[in-house]
């Protein structure tokens, strides 16, 4: 059974591991104010002090369906999630040129012009690279994905550095309200329910009768009962308040489900789970 | 210096599902690269590299207007990022008890805990999206409820699970915070003029085409002729349409801070006080 970092590592290793993890601690400080955080930055397990907060953020942005991505100051691409990863393999408006940058066809005042020419997202280091949001025309024809830049401060000033930061939205993304959320949240019935979530979807009323099957003044009294158990006045209201509240956290495809890797503890008891925390206090 | 293999071999079994889908991915040299480098700053960690990308990504983190929490078993919260945080600190819905765990003001039925235990465990049965909840959280003075997704993250996947893991994801979306772009960003998105821009931002809020009038101080006929420019900029046909883009594509973030929220507000109110004048 394998024990926490620090209980193996020489004296020597132990020092510089308490160092990484001041700093580390440092930059948590700087963007997330809490002392909570110490509990993720434990010295007893560099594991979660090094690649477990990065790799959870990573998924994090998976969970919602927004591209991350990482550049240095040529626009090279270091770090992407899965969601940018799947874009940018996609070649569906972003791309990687021969030397690993990151292109795009930026919409520019001659969008008609069939022959846009590939950009590059991050410009040079020459030029400045403050917040900007970029919209990446598509090769296939569908609405443009918005990227949104900024810079990183980095302490060190080498070329390799990441320097910018890049955030790709979708708004072709399917918007996944289920019919049980909206009767969890709102106590909708069915009808109700799947006539908010069509007009979520951005679909007129006109449209929704004919998916529904139902007459024009069912749809109207079925929407009447919507606004008065979500509490707002217009069918634009409606539709912006289900985005807010629920379309956000539900906007695009899940990430494929995990295999599942049943831990010790939970096939033998809960007993198997000490003798692991005991090792790692007593070798520290 | 002495690299312990054990050690080694642990990070790159962590690192590995990436690593696969940069190699089948031939282009992302850099992608490797950069693992490769931060595999070896695992063994040797005292270089920055690793705690700048783990910088850039909290920053990635902190300009969505969704909160984000990521809780252990026992529901106490390891990582928020500053939406959370902001929510957490009115302690209006939600708060943190003194042991840091995530929990509700007023007691609901199931309660918070036992829905992160019910994510964790189903994903642990390989179940996975089945074990996802939607809470509807209450607030007092009238407003609207807070919105929580819980969902196992794949820390519960882990082997050696222990107490601290972080093993559950908790969204919160509160409906009421405004999901306003900052100006500039959405007039270099889409080429939009000043009134445009405030115009999509108030559109993006639920105004009726009356309310953003009165409120930027133009008549409804300048209102729909600005309408109709916004439609043709961005290429749809319906108000619902375009509302629906606006948050799908720019909505969800950079968050804009609330001085820039107060200037766009002074700017109309400029605006308006001009007109009358």
């Amino acid at each position: 059974m394998s024990l926490g970092y620090s209980s193996m590592a020489s004296g020597r290793n132990q020092a510089k591991t308490a160092q990484a993890v001041g700093k580390l601690r440092a930059f948590a400080r700087t963007f997330m104010n809490r002392e909570w955080n110490q509990k993720i930055f434990d010295p007893l397990s560099t594991r979660t002090a090094t690649e477990t907060p990065f790799l959870l953020t990573l998924e994090t942005l998976d969970h919602l369906g927004i591209g991350f991505v990482v550049c240095n100051h040529s626009g090279q691409v270091l770090v992407a999630n899965r969601t940018a990863e799947a874009r940018i393999r996609k070649k569906d408006g972003l791309q990687l040129n021969s030397r690993a940058e990151l292109c795009g066809k930026r919409k520019g005042n001659r969008s008609g012009d069939p022959r846009l020419r590939a950009t590059k997202i991050v410009p040079s280091r020459e030029f400045g690279y403050g917040n900007a949001a970029l919209s990446i025309q598509r090769t296939s024809g569908e609405k443009p994905l918005t990227v949104v830049v900024r810079s990183i401060p980095s302490l060190s000033q080498t070329a390799e550095d990441a320097a910018a930061l890049l955030l790709i939205f979708d708004s072709n993304l399917p918007v996944r309200i289920t019919e049980q959320e909206l009767k969890q949240l709102y106590g909708m019935t069915t009808t109700e329910s799947r006539l908010a979530i069509l007009l979520t979807d951005g679909k007129s009323l006109d449209d929704c009768c004919r998916v529904l099957d139902i007459s024009r003044a069912t749809a109207c009294t079925h929407l009447r009962k919507v606004f008065k158990k979500t509490g707002v006045r217009r069918q634009g209201e409606l539709v912006v308040l289900l985005l807010k509240s629920i379309g956000l956290v539900r906007l695009g495809s899940t990430p494929a489900p995990l295999s599942p890797r049943l831990p010790a503890h939970f096939q033998n008891g809960e007993a198997n789970c000490e003798p692991a925390d005991a090792g790692c206090v007593a070798a520290s | 210096m002495i690299v312990d293999t054990n050690v080694n071999a642990r990070v790159q079994a962590a690192l590995r599902p990436r690593l696969a889908v940069a190699k089948q991915a031939r282009p992302i040299g850099g992608l490797l690269n950069v693992l490769e480098i931060a595999h070896t700053q695992v063994v040797r960690p005292d270089d920055s590299t690793i705690s700048d990308l783990l910088a850039s990504s909290f920053a990635a983190l902190d300009l969505l207007i969704i909160g984000l929490a990521v809780c252990n078993i026992s529901g106490q919260v390891l990582i928020a990022n500053q939406t959370a945080q902001r929510i957490l600190e009115k302690r209006d819905g939600l708060e943190l008890d003194s042991d840091d765990v995530l929990c509700t003001v007023h007691d609901c039925t199931p309660s918070l805990a036992q829905l992160i235990q019910r994510a964790v465990r189903s994903a642990l049965l390989g179940h996975g999206k089945l074990g996802d909840a939607m809470l509807s959280v209450p607030r007092r003075r009238g407003k609207r409820a807070l919105n929580l997704l819980i969902r196992a993250a794949s820390g519960a996947m882990e082997a050696e699970c222990h107490a601290n893991q972080p093993t559950a994801l908790v969204l919160v979306v509160d409906s009421e915070c405004p999901a306003a772009a900052a100006l500039p960003e959405l007039r270099q998105l889409y080429g939009l003029t000043s009134t445009e821009a405030r115009l999509a931002n108030l559109l993006m809020e639920g105004k009726t085409l009356a309310e953003c009038g009165s409120q930027l101080g133009i008549r409804r006929s300048t209102v729909r002729m600005h309408l109709r420019n916004l439609f043709a900029k961005t290429g749809v046909c319906r108000q619902s349409e375009l509302v629906v883009l606006l948050l799908k594509s720019i909505g969800l973030g950079p968050r804009v801070n609330e001085g820039d929220v107060r200037n766009t507000i002074s700017q109309s109110l400029g605006q308006r006080t001009a007109d009358v004048e």
